[in-house]
Order: C-alpha cells, then sequence, then structure tokens
C-alpha cells in the first residue's frame, strides 16, 4: 500500500519534478535554519560607507550654561 | 448679512470657471489620466503560465535560503569618546546665522544637524525662517558637493569635477599664492567677484586682502539687490543710511509691484509685521493693503485691494497720487518748492484713471483711506521699478508726512556698495584684453547671473589663471583652472551686520563634512607670509580679534573678552544702542523729479524672483523644486506668465484640450535676444505683460538643478534691469509638459456646482460686515442673558443660534450615526487663522524636513503623487480679470470619525485616545482605500520607494541618509503616509513631562508647521483645557471646519478671513 | 470488501498528508521561535564582558555606565571611555583589556553584538519606564547573574502589551504605583 501511495501513476514526469523541487527546497530552507550555515553579511559596521561626523568642537551648544 | 446679495462663485483653475467639459471630467477621476489604464495583454512578454509559476516557487526557495542568521540582531556601535553635553536621544541646540544674516538655531541630533528654525532671540527675524532656509539642510549633505580641491589643466578644462584627479589644498595653496604674486609684481588685476558683503569681518579681510595685494580689487554683486533704491535714497536724503520700515505701524500700505510678502526683502520679518495688524480680536485696528502692479503676485493675492497697472506707468500714476494730495487736497507735511509743483501739476489722477482703465471705484477708496490716515499710510516701491519711481515714492511719504511713523530709527548697514553692472562691464573688457591676472569666484556665479551682453563668460578665457571656490559646481566653476571647495554655512564661522545695533554671529555646528575650507581663511592663508601654516582657526581668530576690537567696547557687561565671545555665541546676537542718526530732511530741491524711462510698446516683460530657488542657487535643491509656486502652482519649471486675454490672443494655451498638462511654447524676444518657453495663463496679470521666474534653465547645477525649466538671464540686457519693454512674442509652435499641482485634489463637483461656496470650504467676511457681527452680537447677548437668565445651557443654545444667524448661515442639523466617544485628558485640536495666512509655504517646507519627506521628481508631480504632507490649496473667485484669492492650508484634519479608519482591512489606521489619527506603516498593505474615503485628500500613498527610484538612487548616498530625523520612520514602498499632528513631538513632550513627574499639557507641543509659520497663523494645543488658544479659537464665531455638514468631525479649526473692503463691494463668500 | 479509491485516500493518504502538516508546523514553531522573541540569544562579543563581574560581584550601578537610560528614550552602551575610567589602571595586562585599550588608542567603536532590539518601526522609550520605577530586571533579566548578555525575555509586541494591560502581574511588587501603559499605536509606532 505504501508503495501504492508513492506509485500515483497519474502525474505527468514534469509536474512530479515541479512539486519535489519545491519540496525539496522547502526541506532545505528547514534544514539551513537549525544548522549554522552563513551566507550573506549583514549590516556590519565595515560595509558601510562611513562619512565623517563630528560636532565641530568650538561650537557653543545653547542648552549648556556657562562656558561651553 | 443680506442673503440676497451676490454670493461669489468660487472656481479652482481657468478651466473649471470656463466649465470645460475635460477638466469637469478630471475632477471625477481621483487619478489623472493614464495612471489607471487598464494593461495591453498583448503587449506582455511571451512566457507560460508554468513557466513561471516555477520560477517563483525556484526564486522564492532560493530567498529563503538567504534568510540565515535571522538571530543577528546587528551591532550596536557607540563612541569610543562621547563628547561632553551630547546624550543619545536628545536634541542639541546651537544658535548661528545664515549668510543671509538671519538668525538661527540649529537642531542636531548626535553631532548631525537635523533642521533649521529661527531664534527666537534675534530682532529681525525673531524666531522664525522662510522656506528657503528650512530647506537648506538639504545642502550641507547634498552629494553634488564639491568634496576635494581640483587643479585642471588647460587641456582639461571643461571635464566634471568628478574626473579630476585629486590635489591637496597644499599645493593649491602653494600655487594661487605664487599666481597672486606674479599678478601683483606686474600690475596685471587680481580681480575677486563675491557675493554682497554683510559681515564686517569680512569687509575688514578684503580690505586687508587689498592692502597686501595692491592690484586686488573686489566687485560684489546682487542679483535681486536694492540699487535703485538706494540710488534713490541717496538722491533724496544725501546718504546711504536706508530707513527700514516699521510694518506694523502703517494703517495703510500701499505696494507699487513691491512683493513683500513673497520675494522682496527679508520676508519672515515684513509678514510677521504685517499680519501683526490683522488680528480678528482687534478687527478695528486692522490695516488695509493696496497693491498696485502688473504681475499676480503673493502680496497682491494677500491684499484688500489690488489695481493692475503695468510698470511703464507707475511713475506717472505716483507723480499723479502726488498731485491729488498736494494740489488737489493742499495737503503736504513738507515744503514743496516751485519747480516741483510745477512738474507735479502735469499730472492727473482722474485723467490718469480713465485713460489707463484703472478701477474708479478703488482708486476714489485708496483715495479716501490715504486722506483719513495720512501719516500712517506706507507707500513702497518695488526693486525692479526704476530709480524714479523710487525718487518718486520717497516724495510722496514725505508729502503724507508718514515717514516719522513708517520708518523705524533703524537702518540698513552698507557695508560695501555693490558694484554697477557698468563695473562688472569693465572688468569683462579687462578680462578680454588679458589684463586680469588672477580671477577668483568667491563663492559666486557670475558666468550664470551677469547679463550675457557683458560678456563675462567669453571674457572667461583669457584669463590666465581662474579660481572658483564654490560650494557646489556651477556654470562660472565650469573653465576654472582651480575648483575649491567651501564650508557649507552651517561649517563656518561669520558675523553679520544687517542694521545698525545689531550683530549676529554664526558659528560652525559640525566639523567640515568635506575636505572643504572657509572661504575667508583660504583668503587669508594667502595673505599671510607661510601659506603651510594653515590651521582651521585662523579666520576663528580674525574674527575674535576684530570682536576684542571694534565690539566689545560697546559691552558694558562683561568682565572679560572670553566670557563675552561666548554668550554672543550661545546667544547668537549681540544688540548695543546705538546713538541714533536722526533722519535726513528731504531735499526736495536736489531731486530732478525727471521723466519716467519706460516707454510702453509692444509686450512688458517682468523678470521676478523665483519664490523658493533665490537667483538660482538652490536650484540642486529638490525640497525647493518641489514646493509649488504659489500662485501659479508650478513644480519643477517656470514658464511665462500671461493674462488669459493675451493668451488667447496670441493662440496659446495650457492644458485646454490635452488633460495632460501640455502648454503651449512661445518664442520670447526681448533685448534682441529670444528664449522658448511655455506659457501659464494666469488670472489677474495685466495684458501683454508676460512675468518670468529667474534662477532656473542651469546647465550646471547640479544633479537635481540642471535642465530644469528655462533661462531667463538670457533675455537681461547689460543694464542688469528687470523690467524691460518693447519685447515681441510669437507662438512657437512646440508643446512642453508643465506640472501645475492646481487641479490636483480637486473635491468632487460632480454633482454640486459652486461647491466651495455650498459646502463651506472658504468662509470669509468683510472688516465692517464683523465689527457690526460683533456689536450686534454684544446686544444679543445682553438680550438673551434677560430671557434665560440662570439658565446656562439654554442660553448658550440660544446665543449659538443667534451667532449661526447673524453670520447669515443656516444651522443645520446633522448626526452621526456613530456614538459620542468621551476624551477625558488631552485632546489635541489646530487652528489656523486665515487672517495671517500668506501662503508662503513655509509650513509645507518645515514638515517636509522634519518628517523626512521624500522628493518624487517632475514625472510623479504630473501624476499628482507628490508627497507633501501639508499642502496650500488655492480658490479663486471674481473674474479671470479681477481675481481674488482665498488660500487654506490643508492637512490631515484627524476627525473624530475618521472615515479612513473604518475601512482599513489591516487595521493599520486606528484612532488614539487623545484624539489623532494614528498611523502605523508596518501593519499597513497598500490597499489605497483610506486614501479613497478621505474628503480632504490629504493621504500620500508611497507609490516607490521614493528614495531609491529618484535619480539613481540619489537618497541612498552616503551623505542625504544623515539628514533624516531619527525620530520619524522612513517609510517605503507601498506605504500610506499623512500628517500625523507631529506625534513625535508629542511622545517627546510626553516623555519630558514624565520624567519631571507631570504629565503632558497642550502648551509643551509645538508642531513643526506652527515653529515655521512667520506670522503665527498655526496653532496647536489641547482643546479639552478651557483656557487653551485652541479652545478658544474653536469656539469661536468665525471658526469652521471644513466639509462640516458630512459629520467626519475635523479637529482642524480654520478662522475665516476677514477682507479689509467696504460691505458694499463685499467679495465675502458665505 | 472491495477496496475503493476513496477508502485508500481515507485511511492512508488523508492521515498521511495531516501528519505531515502537523509535523511541520510543530518544527517550525519551535525551531523559530527563537527569531520570534529573541528568546537565548547569546552571541559572542569583541570584547568578553562580564556582566556578573562587573554588575554583580563589584556592584556596580547598571546607570553607572547605560547612563541615558532615565533621560531618554535610548538606554545605550557606554562610550570606551566609561570603561578606561577604571581601565587605565585596573587589570591592565588582561588580554580583554589589552583589546579594550587598543580599540580605545585607535579610536575605533567597539562593534558590539546588539542583543536586545525591537524593530525601526517600533520606539521603545526607556525613560518612561525607568523613570517610573521598572527595575532594569523585569525586561532584561537577572543580568547580574550573566557572564555573557543574553536576551531571557520575550520582545515580541505581544508580551509588551502584556505587561502594559496587566503590570501587576508580572511586577507583583509594584501593585498601586503603576498605570496601566498606553495601548494606542502611536505610543510606539510613528
Amino acid at each position: 500500500m505504501i508503495v501504492k501511495f508513492f506509485k500515483s501513476g497519474n502525474m505527468s514526469n514534469t509536474r512530479r519534478k515541479f512539486f519535489n523541487s519545491i519540496g525539496v527546497s522547502a526541506l532545505g530552507v528547514l534544514a539551513l535554519n537549525v544548522l549554522p550555515v552563513k551566507f550573506i553579511k549583514n549590516g556590519k559596521t565595515e560595509n558601510k560607507a562611513n562619512p565623517k561626523v563630528m560636532i565641530h568642537p568650538l561650537a557653543v551648544n545653547r542648552n549648556l550654561k556657562g562656558d561651553g | 448679512m443680506d442673503n440676497n446679495a451676490t454670493k461669489p462663485r468660487f472656481w479652482k483653475s481657468l478651466n473649471l470657471l470656463a466649465n470645460k467639459p475635460e477638466s469637469i471630467e478630471s475632477t471625477r477621476h481621483e487619478f489623472r489620466k493614464g495612471v489607471t489604464d487598464d494593461f495591453d495583454l498583448n503587449a506582455l512578454p511571451d512566457k507560460s503560465r508554468r513557466k513561471f509559476l516555477a520560477v517563483l516557487g525556484a526564486s522564492a526557495a532560493f530567498a529563503a535560503t538567504a534568510c540565515t542568521d535571522y538571530p543577528d540582531k546587528g551591532e550596536i556601535i557607540s563612541y569610543n569618546k562621547k563628547p561632553s553635553g551630547v546624550i543619545y536621544g536628545h536634541a542639541n541646540y546651537y544658535a548661528s546665522s545664515l549668510n543671509s544674516g538671519l538668525g538661527i538655531l540649529i537642531k542636531t541630533r548626535e553631532g548631525r544637524p537635523i533642521k533649521v528654525d529661527g531664534n527666537p532671540q534675534h530682532p529681525i527675524n525673531q524666531g522664525k525662517v522662510d522656506a528657503i532656509a528650512q530647506a537648506a539642510m538639504l545642502d550641507l549633505y547634498d552629494p553634488g558637493r564639491v568634496r576635494y580641491p581640483v587643479k585642471k589643466s588647460d587641456s582639461n578644462l571643461l571635464l566634471h569635477k568628478d574626473d579630476m584627479p585629486k590635489t591637496d589644498w597644499e599645493r593649491i595653496d602653494k600655487d594661487i599664492t605664487e599666481k597672486l604674486k606674479a599678478a601683483s609684481q606686474s600690475g596685471k588685476e587680481i580681480a575677486i567677484v563675491a557675493h554682497s558683503v554683510k559681515s564686517p569681518s569680512q569687509e575688514k579681510l578684503f580690505n586687508e586682502f587689498v592692502l597686501k595685494y595692491p592690484t586686488a580689487k573686489f566687485y560684489t554683486y546682487e542679483v535681486f539687490g536694492n540699487q535703485n533704491k538706494l540710488n534713490a535714497w541717496e538722491k533724496c536724503y544725501g546718504n546711504k543710511n536706508l530707513s527700514v520700515i516699521a510694518w506694523d505701524k502703517a494703517d495703510v500700505i500701499i505696494a507699487l509691484e513691491c512683493d513683500f510678502l513673497g520675494t522682496e526683502g527679508i520676508t519672515v520679518e515684513q509678514i510677521k509685521k504685517y499680519t501683526s495688524r490683522r488680528d480678528f480680536d482687534n478687527a478695528k485696528s486692522f490695516n488695509k493693503l493696496y497693491t498696485v502692479e502688473a504681475n499676480y503676485s503673493l502680496t497682491g493675492a494677500n491684499s484688500d485691494y489690488r489695481l493692475k497697472l503695468s510698470p511703464e506707468y507707475q511713475y506717472d500714476f505716483i507723480m499723479a497720487l502726488i498731485n491729488e494730495i498736494a494740489v488737489k487736497k493742499a495737503q503736504s507735511a513738507v515744503n514743496l518748492d516751485d519747480s516741483a509743483m510745477t512738474k507735479i501739476r502735469q499730472y492727473n489722477l482722474s485723467d490718469f484713471a480713465s485713460k489707463f482703465g484703472l478701477h474708479a471705484d478703488k482708486l476714489a477708496t485708496m483715495v479716501d483711506d490715504i486722506l483719513h490716515h495720512p501719516t500712517k499710510t506706507l507707500v513702497v516701491c518695488g526693486n525692479s521699478l526704476p530709480e524714479e519711481c523710487h525718487i518718486a515714492v520717497n516724495l510722496l511719504n514725505e508729502v503724507l508726512g508718514s515717514v516719522s511713523n513708517v520708518y523705524s530709527d533703524k537702518y540698513e548697514v552698507l557695508h560695501r556698495p555693490t558694484n554697477t553692472m557698468a563695473d562688472f562691464a569693465q572688468l569683462s573688457a579687462k578680462m578680454k584684453s588679458g589684463n586680469v591676472g588672477v580671477l577668483i569666484h568667491f563663492d559666486s556665479n557670475p558666468a550664470y547671473h551677469l547679463p550675457h551682453e557683458i560678456g563675462y563668460t567669453d571674457a572667461l578665457k583669457n584669463v590666465e589663471t581662474i579660481v572658483s571656490m564654490i560650494h557646489i559646481e556651477n556654470e562660472s566653476s565650469e573653465g576654472s583652472h582651480f575648483i575649491l571647495p567651501v564650508n557649507h554655512e552651517f561649517e563656518s564661522w561669520g558675523d553679520f551686520m544687517l542694521r545698525n545695533g545689531v550683530l549676529s554671529t554664526q558659528q560652525p555646528v559640525i566639523a567640515p563634512i568635506f575636505d572643504s575650507r572657509q572661504k575667508e581663511a583660504v583668503l587669508l592663508n594667502w595673505m599671510s607670509e607661510d601659506y603651510t601654516k594653515y590651521n582651521h582657526d585662523i579666520y576663528h581668530q580674525f574674527m575674535k580679534a576684530h570682536w576684542q576690537e571694534k565690539v566689545f567696547p560697546a559691552a558694558n557687561t562683561f568682565s572679560s573678552f572670553d566670557e563675552f565671545w561666548y554668550s554672543c555665541l550661545h546667544d547668537g546676537i549681540f544688540t548695543w544702542d546705538e546713538l541714533s542718526i536722526p533722519r535726513a530732511i528731504i531735499n526736495v530741491a536736489s531731486i530732478s523729479l525727471t521723466q519716467n524711462t519706460l516707454s510702453k510698446s509692444g509686450f512688458t516683460v517682468i523678470l521676478t524672483k523665483p519664490h523658493y530657488l533665490g537667483d538660482g542657487q538652490y536650484a540642486n535643491n529638490g525640497w525647493l523644486q518641489e514646493v509649488p509656486h504659489p500662485i501659479t502652482k508650478v513644480v519643477w519649471d517656470n514658464c511665462a506668465m500671461m493674462s488669459p486675454a493675451t493668451a488667447k490672443k496670441l493662440d496659446v494655451a495650457y492644458g485646454l484640450d490635452k488633460l495632460d498638462k501640455i502648454s503651449d511654447m512661445i518664442d520670447l524676444t526681448v533685448n534682441g535676444k529670444t528664449l522658448r518657453l511655455p506659457i501659464m495663463p494666469q488670472p489677474g496679470i495685466v495684458d501683454d505683460v508676460i512675468a518670468v521666474d529667474l534662477g532656473y534653465g542651469r546647465t550646471r547645477g547640479g544633479e537635481v538643478g540642471t535642465g530644469v525649466g528655462f533661462d531667463a538671464y538670457t533675455l537681461m540686457n547689460k543694464s542688469g534691469n528687470k523690467i524691460y519693454t518693447g519685447a515681441s512674442v510669437a507662438k512657437a509652435g512646440e508643446s512642453y509638459e508643465l506640472i501645475s499641482s492646481q487641479e490636483h485634489h480637486s473635491l468632487d463637483e460632480e454633482f454640486v456646482k459652486d461647491f466651495h461656496y455650498k459646502r463651506h470650504i472658504i468662509q470669509e467676511y468683510t472688516v465692517p460686515f464683523y465689527v457690526e457681527f460683533e456689536n450686534k452680537l454684544e446686544e444679543a447677548k445682553s438680550r438673551l442673558k434677560n430671557e434665560f437668565g440662570d439658565d446656562r445651557e439654554a442660553y448658550e443654545k440660544a446665543l449659538k443660534t443667534e451667532k449661526t444667524h447673524l453670520l447669515g448661515h443656516h444651522e443645520y442639523q446633522s448626526h452621526s450615526v456613530y456614538p459620542d466617544k468621551e476624551y477625558p485628558g488631552v485632546k489635541w485640536a489646530m487652528a489656523i487663522d486665515m487672517n495671517k495666512c500668506t501662503a508662503c509655504n513655509a509650513c509645507v517646507t518645515a514638515c517636509n524636513v522634519e518628517n523626512n519627506i521624500p522628493i518624487v521628481g517632475k514625472e510623479e508631480c504630473g501624476k499628482g503623487r507628490e508627497m507633501h504632507w501639508m499642502r496650500i490649496d488655492t480658490y479663486f473667485s471674481g473674474t479671470p480679470e479681477e481675481p481674488i484669492t482665498s488660500v487654506q492650508p490643508m492637512l490631515c484634519q484627524h476627525c473624530d470619525n475618521a472615515p479612513c479608519e473604518n475601512v482599513c482591512p489591516v487595521v493599520a489606521t486606528t484612532h488614539s485616545p487623545e484624539g489623532l489619527n494614528q498611523m502605523t506603516y508596518n501593519r499597513c498593505v497598500g490597499t489605497r482605500y483610506c486614501a479613497n474615503n478621505c474628503p480632504y485628500k490629504v493621504r500620500r500613498y508611497n507609490f516607490f520607494d521614493f528614495r531609491n527610484d529618484f535619480k539613481d538612487g540619489y537618497y541612498r548616498m552616503d551623505t542625504l541618509e544623515l539628514l533624516n530625523n531619527p525620530e520619524v520612520t522612513v517609510r517605503s514602498r507601498g506605504v500610506m503616509e499623512k500628517c500625523t499632528f507631529c506625534t513625535q513631538r508629542i511622545e517627546e513632550a510626553r516623555s519630558a513631562a514624565n520624567i519631571k513627574g507631570k504629565k503632558i499639557q497642550g502648551s509643551d507641543v509645538v508642531t513643526a508647521c506652527q515653529e515655521a509659520c512667520p506670522s503665527d497663523a498655526i496653532m496647536f494645543g489641547d482643546m479639552n483645557d478651557p483656557n487653551s488658544k485652541v479652545s478658544k479659537l474653536r469656539n469661536h464665531s468665525l471658526g469652521y471646519h471644513v466639509l462640516e455638514t458630512i459629520m467626519v468631525k475635523p479637529n482642524v479649526t480654520y478662522i475665516s478671513r476677514l477682507r479689509n473692503t467696504n460691505m458694499e463691494d463685499t467679495h465675502s463668500g458665505h | 470488501m472491495k477496496k475503493t479509491v476513496l477508502d485508500y485516500a481515507l485511511k492512508v493518504k488523508l492521515p498521511f498528508t495531516v501528519f505531515i502538516i502537523l509535523t511541520s508546523f510543530a518544527i517550525t514553531y519551535f525551531v523559530a521561535k527563537p527569531e520570534r522573541d529573541g528568546v537565548g540569544y547569546a552571541p559572542e562579543q569583541p570584547v568578553k564582558f562580564s556582566h556578573r563581574l562587573h554588575a554583580g560581584d563589584m556592584a556596580i550601578d547598571c546607570q553607572y555606565c547605560h547612563t541615558s537610560v532615565e533621560k531618554s528614550r535610548h538606554a545605550t552602551i557606554p562610550s570606551a571611555d566609561v570603561c578606561m575610567n577604571c581601565h587605565a589602571v585596573a587589570k591592565t595586562d588582561s588580554p580583554e583589556i589589552v583589546k579594550l585599550t587598543q580599540y580605545y588608542k585607535e579610536g575605533k567603536p567597539i562593534p558590539w553584538k546588539r542583543i536586545h532590539r525591537v524593530p525601526e518601526y517600533a520606539y521603545f522609550n526607556h525613560a518612561s519606564h525607568v523613570v517610573n520605577g521598572i527595575d532594569c530586571a523585569n525586561c532584561h533579566g537577572d543580568v547580574r547573574e550573566m557572564d555573557i548578555i543574553s536576551q531571557v525575555h520575550s520582545f515580541t509586541m505581544g508580551s509588551c502589551l502584556d505587561c502594559h494591560r496587566e503590570p501587576q502581574k508580572r511586577m507583583p511588587q509594584m501593585t498601586g504605583k503603576l498605570n496601566n501603559g498606553p495601548e494606542n499605536c502611536n505610543a510606539c509606532h510613528r
């Protein structure tokens, strides 16, 4: 009976291949979520451009009392 | 109010007024033509469904594999050494100045400037800045800025700066110092072209530079300066101390071709002072504004009475007025000698009026008003009018005797008179003959600004060394040998003295982002003995030395100079009492009342100052390009504005038969030069007058600004004047897509004609009517009190009915299907006073900066997709020849029964317990049903990720990301957004109150638009607090809601506008 | 009895499919749980800072380092100069301190791995919570016992709202002193 289940004879070859490919990739995704395999670098600081932003050292802040 | 009086018909555009079926058809559709077209199935690519699904599945699987390391939450980077005074999440404010001299407060977050607002302590602009200053924040982070110094060799002079190799400053300094010395020794001129000098320290620097290099000569210019006014003043009063006008002291203002509310002078101050006399609380002391002009300016749109007069006849008109006052009515506060009287007698007002078709009634009213308030009448002359008009106006003001009232005791300080066009012609000749050794463009763009007739651009080829010290590449730097980046005004030191007794400071709030230097410091370095000893502080030290010597002695309260200096930097301003120079007596004998220099022939061309581009310097600022022209509502372009009758005569039209906003183009020929540009028929312009904005058509204006609009500078002749006669116009036969946002967001008028009136969108009255109304109301109050005695509720109800009846409205009974909701605690509401709103668009721009509103570009604007959360709608009434403009700022009304909240399928928009309509961007899936339902059409949809799709990802460049306000979400594709009543500011105030242990109060919160409005027309606060201004305005008899009858219960109250016209010629709409 | 197709479908195919669906759902639910609420995430940090040592054994107050938590929205990680307040002289030869000092001297910011993160579109406000007496440990767990800092409470919107709606349940010691937190969208989402 189990054999018969897997031998569903009416489906065409391409359709079967198509569904199988989806199933395999889904299983693959599931596996990748468990196994620690990394593909892409996330937004690390080294990867981003950093234009220089620096408060001017002589600027006098309005919020501070006394000499800045 | 007599209900049978003719009620005006409101119209939004000429096409709707003419009932063109296509235009009416277009108002039925929410979207512009072509936007909702069906797909053409046959045009789609040929892929089978099966293949598509397969690719879909496979790509989804592949994409899913990229979702690894999902727990990674990124990094958290804090400072290495935290600067003192920085608290993460708190903004720091620095007082500084703009290069125009106005005082500002720069709001910075973690060192990044993100917003500019006015400095409340500055006596000139008093805490407000205009739309240009609000949006100028973009210029600091402009990706088009020159980032490093560039030296071009002769063979590659015209290559773009990005193709140039970097040079370093030391080599540049060495080269240029050598060239300066060489030029000085060989006797060749060193010419430095700059904008007008407003800074005493800069003036000192210029003088010292000339001492060091004796052949150096400074040429300063200002495209929209007041040269004519100043010359006239000198002729009349013998000095150059142009008195500052006290706009709030005048009862009657007559503006002759003077757009003081829109483009001329320091508009923020003028708007503030002018509207301070238009308090509806104080209706009896309303001022009255008459405009006599050819172009339909913003001041004309705001005026009580407007007379149309071509600029050639202005001089005759002023003289005729003087005749009317001094001769006919024999009232003159100043002694007129015989020769003057003879000249004046040649003019006659009534003849003049009938000859030029001036409205007799309006003119009579004007003369009447003048004679009733002679000492409080102010006549102002526009800067573009010729000198003789200014002289005549000075005389008129003296004749009226108003100068002691309407001129304040402050005067404009002239550090260095600007050079005339004749001087520049001389310079050009010298350049051509090779007598100029070094030419320095000191943050200026003369190749674009100067009249082409002077031949400056050609003469550039003959100059040995051209140095351009600029911010962003421009037309003058195109052929330069050296391009040196200069600091933006937020990175610079400076001081500005616009008026006597007022000195404002400019300090850098951010260290230079790129490898630029302060332009004054560069000059200083070239003057020093050893140019390698440059450090960033030299101009700062120079300024301090100047202050210690000249300014500190006037300050009495500080013990040390350093204390004084820090205090000035902290405040941003230093004021001192100067002995006021008494105003000179006008020397009537010396002024020669000459003949008119303009004479009418053919068409008249007026070259106007654009509202938001300065002299063209802000062309690369997308925010400013996208703010619509307040009258024509054109975006991203300039055009030839002409009257509908003229357009008809020339057989040109705009969008009449073709709804896609196609405009016919004309060939405008004046001074022997021709410019082809599109037209825009504008109601209210004098026939045969064409007004064109300058500042467009740049060929090197940065990535955004290049190629936008048409260059009207080409039409100027070598006088540099802005008004020309004798022009000819011919239909060009070409067409052009000109985008105007006027017919956007039109409310559907399918079943209701004159819906603007019937639906009470605009409500206006006249001042006399309102004064009478108040009297009658007092009577009614006492009568009803007697009737109802102690029964408060019945009294209130009856009073309300009485008010409605007196105002001429009908009471309507409308019931909501929703139960009333209770709002204990704070309930936010806004009130906008239409008496004060002049449609300057400062609120729109401030909202854009505060809320990270994207720029969408011309094409998307054409589809009605501009992203402004707040907009100013214009409605016209009257006729196309004599239109009356009513403006209305429209923003999300935060309705209690919001129709947008019911229909969101994912509950992305909800109502807060404080009355705000909330928008949750992450839930929004982009159904757009809410925008469909909004009766005010204030919801904006992100059709694209505008930060990526505009000119090659302009927004995602490294510097522009620094501009974003970190408290406001940056929205992506597919999300609906709208005005949030600055909820980030509300939450900030709530948090601040919480920390202090208090509850939030309505007065703690100031929205961005409220903060920016120069006339304080916008009020925001808690309507549950009976003492707040908002709740008082909400219950005021003049307050109304837009589209009240559909029972959405909006929370924005508009205070009806009172026009200071007589009740008989009322154009009030109710 | 003759075996019909329906019989076959009901007896074999249906339970088998249901079983597959249920197991895959269960597996995904549990495997992806840390992604949903973030609990248990304890990555390696560039400098091995131990909260157990500093906040626990040496009893340094949370707010000595995380200074702006009472004044602004953000709690923030202290800048390197706060560490150098002590570590300019304390334990300067320990390899981690050497690393720290090198970062400080080079002027490079230390790239700490972020543990507690609320999505960008939610604007959490630390000051409102801390000023009202809510202890750090209520959301961040007993940090004083952690050698390597990890997340112990769920940071989903649901758990935030649970506390907002019934603060007494999460913090019984605060009964009577705390009102319910705001439930409206704008309190966090702008």
